[in-house]
Order: structure tokens, then C-alpha cells, then sequence
């Protein structure tokens, strides 16, 4: 599988997690794990959210969008959303592939 | 479980332990979790690059600055530039909505399009953003965008007005003031283009804004 966008190491996939959450709109910590547990089924710990956050954020995928400190919304910068829809793009064409081999054997 | 907070850099806490507390406060506590907790801290530990600023004029930088120069990146990726100069200073104060910068601008009849006008008739059109391909290298390659000189002279600058507003942060009105009084960048010939170049008359303007704020 080709290099992803962002090499988070343990992060990557949380990170993908939450860029997808902000994708609809800008959310607060809380709000992103509510809504990866929903759509996901992942079950996000606080140590997880928020190393994938703050390494999101030094490379400048998501800001900072309120300045309510104890609810701080984070929402998707135009490099966020750009970088969200190549790695979508690529986990689609993953998936197509492999449905394709399974629909080829008899 | 709130005590958990204390495992991570006091750094790391001044950015992020409000919200992190809010977050696990709203947990059901489990020994997963705590174990989630304390790897978090230890990668913050390992990794003080994620949340300390190590250039001496980001450490003075409060909220509001922080959140202009967080725009002020954006808007360089906008224009697909690999470096961060005065000119994206320029556009983010004026795009922090409710922030003094862009406040006092507005007052000085300086919106976000005229800059944005300004800053691409001296920079030229940025190129049409292939899809994804914004930040892609940048992002493998893990590296920083570039601060030009002239920026950290900015920032350098506007912890001297800080100092001389009696302002312990560096907030985005002080970051205004810096780029006036470097005067030289794109930034500044943005503004002055743009009728905004009299140091004293916007110093002047700065401080009735604050002064109108709720928590001074």
C-alpha cells in the first residue's frame, strides 16, 4: 500500500478518525469522540484523542476555531480537508480492488 | 481520573489540559483508559515538539495569537507557499473574526478581500491547487514550513509592544503593531497600500479596542 498523507505511527488512524468527524463541521474533544464512536465503532481514549489532535494541529490539518478553553472547538483547514479527501480516495480504491478479486474467484 | 492531567508536561497542560480535563471528566473511569492516559503522556514527554513552541517569540504568544498564527499558516498553504511570511500575518489578523486586529482594520476601513486583493497583486495568482497535493510533501516529509526573517522580526517587535502595553501574552492587536513597525515586508506594504501605515494612530486604535473588551 502506497505511503499514507500523514505517517502518524499509532496516531494515523485516530487521526483519520477525527479529520473525518470535522468534516460535516467544527467539533470540541468531546463532541469528535462521541461522534467516532458513532459513526466508527471506535472507542477513542483521551491519551489517543488528543496526541492525534495536537500532532493535526502542528501540521496545520485542523485549528484551533473557539476560544472557550474547556470546550475548544476544532474545525478542518483547507489542507486538512484536501489531505482527508486524498486518503479517502485511496482507502476507496483499496476497497475496490479487493471487492473485485473476492467477486473474480468462482 | 482528573488528576491523571498532572502526567504530562506543564507545557502541554497550559495548551491542552482544560479540554483534555473535560474530556476525561465526562469518561467512565477503567484501568483502559488510564493505560490510554498514560501512553498519552509519555508520547507528550517524547515528543516536546508537538506543543512547545521552541523559537523564544512563540512562548509569549497567548490564545489569540496563536490562533493568527495558526490562520496565518493556512493562508500560506492557500497560496501554496512553503514558507510563512508577513504577508499571511497580514491576512490572518484580518481574518480572526472578532479579534482586535482584524477589528481595528475594519475601523480603518481594511476588510480581509482588500488584503487579499493587495496580497496577490504583489504576489501574483497562486497556482490552481491539484487535489491533495497541497501539503502531501510537506507532510511525509514531516518538516516545518520556513519563518522568513522579516516574520520573526514581527514577532520580536510585537513582544515589544506587549511589553510596552504592560501585556505579559502576545496577542494578535500587538502582532498588528509588529508588522507596522518592521515596515519593510509584504505585509506591511499590504497595509500601507491600503492606507494603514501611522504607527501612533493605530497604537492609538489598539488601545481603545482592548479597552472595550470584557476581560482587559
Amino acid at each position: 500500500m502506497r505511503a499514507s498523507l500523514f505517517d502518524f505511527g499509532r496516531f494515523s488512524e485516530p487521526a483519520l478518525l477525527i479529520l473525518i468527524s470535522l468534516a460535516d463541521g467544527p467539533k470540541h474533544g468531546y463532541a469528535v469522540r462521541e461522534d467516532v464512536a458513532r459513526t466508527a465503532s471506535v472507542r477513542l481514549g483521551t491519551g489517543t484523542l488528543y496526541g492525534a489532535l495536537a500532532r493535526l494541529e502542528r501540521h496545520g490539518l485542523v485549528v484551533p476555531a473557539g476560544a472557550d478553553e474547556r470546550r475548544r472547538p476544532y474545525r478542518l483547514t483547507d489542507c486538512g480537508a484536501a489531505a482527508l479527501r486524498a486518503q479517502l480516495g485511496e482507502l476507496r480504491d483499496l476497497a475496490t480492488a479487493g471487492l473485485r478479486r473476492l467477486e473474480a474467484v468462482p | 481520573m482528573r488528576r491523571l492531567v498532572r502526567l504530562y508536561p506543564a507545557g502541554w497542560r497550559r495548551r491542552y489540559g482544560a479540554e483534555f480535563e473535560t474530556v476525561l471528566a465526562a469518561q467512565e473511569p477503567s484501568v483502559w483508559q488510564v493505560l490510554d492516559v498514560l501512553r498519552g503522556a509519555i508520547d507528550a514527554h517524547l515528543h516536546p515538539g508537538l506543543w512547545r513552541s521552541d523559537a523564544t517569540p512563540f512562548t509569549r504568544l497567548g490564545e489569540p495569537g496563536r490562533r493568527v498564527l495558526a490562520l496565518a499558516q493556512d493562508e500560506a498553504r492557500r497560496l501554496r507557499h512553503d514558507y510563512l511570511g508577513t504577508e499571511h500575518l497580514a491576512l490572518a489578523l484580518a481574518r480572526q473574526p472578532g479579534g482586535v486586529g482584524a477589528r481595528v482594520l475594519s475601523a480603518l476601513g481594511v476588510d480581509e478581500a482588500a488584503l487579499r486583493n493587495e496580497a496577490l497583486r504583489i504576489l501574483g495568482q497562486p497556482a490552481a491547487m491539484a487535489a491533495g497535493e497541497c501539503c502531501t510533501a510537506r507532510l511525509l516529509s514531516g518538516g516545518e514550513m520556513r519563518l522568513m526573517p522579516r516574520l520573526k522580526r514581527v514577532l520580536d517587535l510585537a513582544a515589544d509592544e506587549a511589553d510596552g502595553l504592560h501585556d505579559a501574552n502576545v496577542v494578535d492587536a500587538h502582532l498588528l503593531l509588529g508588522l507596522l513597525r518592521e515596515g519593510e515586508g509584504v505585509g506591511a506594504a499590504m497595509l500601507g497600500t491600503l492606507g494603514v501605515r501611522d504607527l501612533d494612530v493605530v497604537r492609538a486604535r489598539v488601545r481603545e479596542a482592548v479597552g472595550e473588551l470584557p476581560h482587559p
